[in-house]
């Protein structure tokens, strides 16, 4: 009588089996149908993601770490990160990583992309609609916290080794920040300004992209942030799946206990992190200034 | 930033640092088991931890000691996460855990000899009669192009062998960044002349990714070629072919250079021997285990094509390793029951039932 409360009543064994068995037929019958299509529909990003990687690889070093100083000076008008940059890509230059961290800021580059193009679409959409709200905020929560090696699999079952599946990987866990902060700037625009806009005639479509987009640009800024750099700390796992640079090094140097080859190449992605970091947090920052109608910097 | 560097903590702690957390875990577990030790079932044996391993076979195998030492011989037995590298240098190092059911040891470095030199581990007998390593296509690749048993079949068509991502070349799956095996099939891509004859390296990164990318391959009957090794429940459930190198064999010094981790580039053609597939146990628990439990460990030995057809039912029939260890004992009493006494035997099947 009692072991019914001690021990749960699991569901037959011949049904558990044909459900898992089931499940894993369904997924070979379809790849085995939808396979080469769905190879097809990702070649476009895959020939984006070479053609950047070959991009940020045949520039040459001065040119990268000029374009890279350029960028930094323009977002934060700060010397300090100017320095810090140049320090930075000397480090990771003088300790032959050169080649590794172009490769991973590809990935890290066009993922970024990915996120923005699809998540910010996804954002307005969730501040538009509340029931998309209801349905997209678990689904983020799932992304967020399945470990990826379960939807890793399937996917590398599917399209082989290498970029694409690596960069699935690496958007969907970098995709939630950028769709949150979207959703939650736009919805946190003062009332007041939206009756000011509806009162002066605006359309929804003024409304949306000159009032509540401009005034949530400063969070919506704060999400890409955090993509970026969530995408950056998928870039070890990304490895686990065939997507080279400064991710796989790190993980051939664990197994094999080359502590220093892995500490380099942990601080080379460090490096980059807190670099794609300030830039984007600063340009952020100047946007919302920008907004505040203060001295124009 | 304090956030994201934590961030990417977490993440190489996660992933990468997975098999130093088995070593810690087995050790912390073995460290608890000792304080039990007033079980009086155990008086004799003792506490035993056996490493499971990352892959099926050795999962199976190691429930199946456990099971075995457990209700055969009376020891206190408890399976732990492991893995080749961290369990065979916490073996040689800690004397923990106390049998590797299925090891591995050709491919280990100087420290296992070292270490059996020393006299802290053992090997019992072999885990497994065949077995290894190797290059293989899927089966079905042979039906339309029958030259392709042969490693120059393989070298001439490259076409046969593309992804999206390496055409027009053809790709060459190579074993893990890390693994023991990477080094050995980085110098065989060279040695063989796999990138002049239109071959990419592609590095899949991990296990799970090689065997999902030729498992992938396989069930869209596309071409696939890679390293990868048997018995695994991929190659017991999926008709791959092994890759023959006919007429390269083996000696010591094209073995030296292919296992050159310098990676010298002049490399003469080589392959894999035979794998050698150990039990292996710590010198501390021989010391302290009853003479029949090491007779068992000695003379425990299974066929690779057993082993992979255990392996198909195990995959068929969905079964976690226990239940696998389980069928094992009561469906294929053939494959063990001369290993141990009658008595012992019985008490193993009656146990189950």
């Amino acid at each position: 009588m009692f072991d019914f409360f001690l021990t749960f009543p699991a569901l037959p064994r011949e049904f558990l089996r044909d459900f898992k068995r089931g499940i894993d037929n369904g997924f070979k019958e379809f790849s085995r149908s939808y396979g080469e299509n769905i190879e097809t529909f990702f070649y476009p990003l895959m020939k984006l993601l070479v053609f950047i990687e070959r991009l940020l690889i045949s520039t040459p070093w001065p040119i990268f770490i000029g374009i890279v100083s350029i960028l930094g000076y323009w977002a934060t008008r700060s010397l300090k990160l100017v320095i810090g940059i140049i320090i930075a890509f000397t480090f990771i230059g003088l300790f032959g990583m050169w080649e590794d961290t172009m490769e991973t800021t590809g990935i890290i580059v066009v993922s970024t992309i990915v996120a923005v193009l699809v998540g910010i679409p996804l954002g307005i959409w969730m501040s538009k609609s509340s029931r998309a709200q209801t349905v997209i905020t678990p689904i983020l929560d799932f992304m967020q916290t399945l470990p990826p090696f379960v939807y890793l699999v399937p996917v590398v079952m599917l399209l082989g080794i290498g970029k694409v599946p690596g960069l699935i990987a690496v958007v969907i866990y970098a995709i939630p920040p950028v769709v949150r902060l979207t959703n939650l700037g736009i919805r946190e625009v003062d009332n007041e300004i939206i009756e000011a806009a509806e009162s002066f005639g605006a359309t929804p479509r003024q409304k949306l992209l000159k009032v509540q987009i401009p005034l949530a640009m400063p969070t919506i800024f704060a999400g890409i942030n955090q993509t970026i750099m969530m995408a950056l700390a998928m870039v070890i796992i990304a490895s686990m799946i065939g997507v080279k640079g400064l991710g796989l090094e790190v993980l051939r140097s664990i197994s094999n206990q080359y502590l220093a080859i892995g500490l380099l190449n942990g601080i080379a992605i460090v490096a980059i992190a807190i670099i794609f970091d300030r830039i984007s947090q600063a340009y952020g920052k100047r946007v919302q200034e920008h907004r505040k109608g203060g001295n124009h910097k | 930033m304090f956030k994201l560097m934590n961030k990417i903590n977490n993440n190489m702690e996660d992933t990468t640092m997975t098999n130093l957390k088995n070593v810690f875990f087995s050790l912390i577990l073995s460290l608890g088991l000792t304080t039990f030790a007033t079980n009086v079932k155990a008086a004799e044996c003792g506490d035993v931890s056996v490493a499971e391993m990352t892959w099926t076979s050795a999962a199976v195998l190691a429930y199946f000691d456990a099971l075995v030492l457990k209700e055969g011989f009376g020891c206190n037995t408890e399976v732990v996460p492991g893995d080749t590298m961290p369990t065979s240098i916490s073996m040689a190092e800690k004397s923990q855990p106390d049998i590797a059911s299925e090891l591995w040891t050709n491919g280990l470095g100087a420290f296992w000899k070292d270490a059996v030199t020393a006299g802290k581990v053992q090997i019992g007998g072999l885990s497994m009669s065949g077995g290894g390593e190797a290059f293989w296509i899927p089966s079905k690749m042979l039906e339309a192009n029958p030259e392709l048993a042969n490693i120059e079949g393989v070298l001439a068509n490259p076409q046969l062998f593309t992804t999206p991502e390496s055409s027009p070349k053809g790709a060459f799956h190579g074993c893990p960044a890390g693994w023991n095996c990477e080094i050995t099939t980085k110098n065989l891509f060279q040695a063989f002349g796999f990138e002049e004859a239109g071959f990419v390296y592609v590095d899949p990164g991990s296990g799970a990714a090689l065997g999902a990318s030729a498992a992938g391959a396989h069930d869209k009957s596309q071409g696939w070629l890679g390293y990868y090794w048997a018995p695994t429940s991929l190659l017991g459930t999926r008709s791959f072919q092994m890759v023959s190198v006919d007429p390269v064999v083996q000696t010591p010094e094209n073995w030296a250079c292919a296992t050159d981790e310098t990676f010298p580039g002049n490399c003469e053609p080589s392959y894999w021997s035979k794998a050698v597939i150990d039990v292996a146990y710590t010198t501390d628990f021989a010391n302290r285990a009853p003479k029949e439990v090491l007779d068992y460990l000695k003379n425990r030995t299974f066929s690779d094509s057993d082993i992979g057809a255990i392996l198909d039912i195990v995959e068929a029939e969905a079964y976690g390793p226990q239940e696998a260890a389980e069928y094992m004992i009561l469906e294929r009493q053939d494959l063990w029951k001369d290993k141990v006494s009658a008595d012992v035997a019985n008490k193993i099947i009656a146990s189950l039932q």
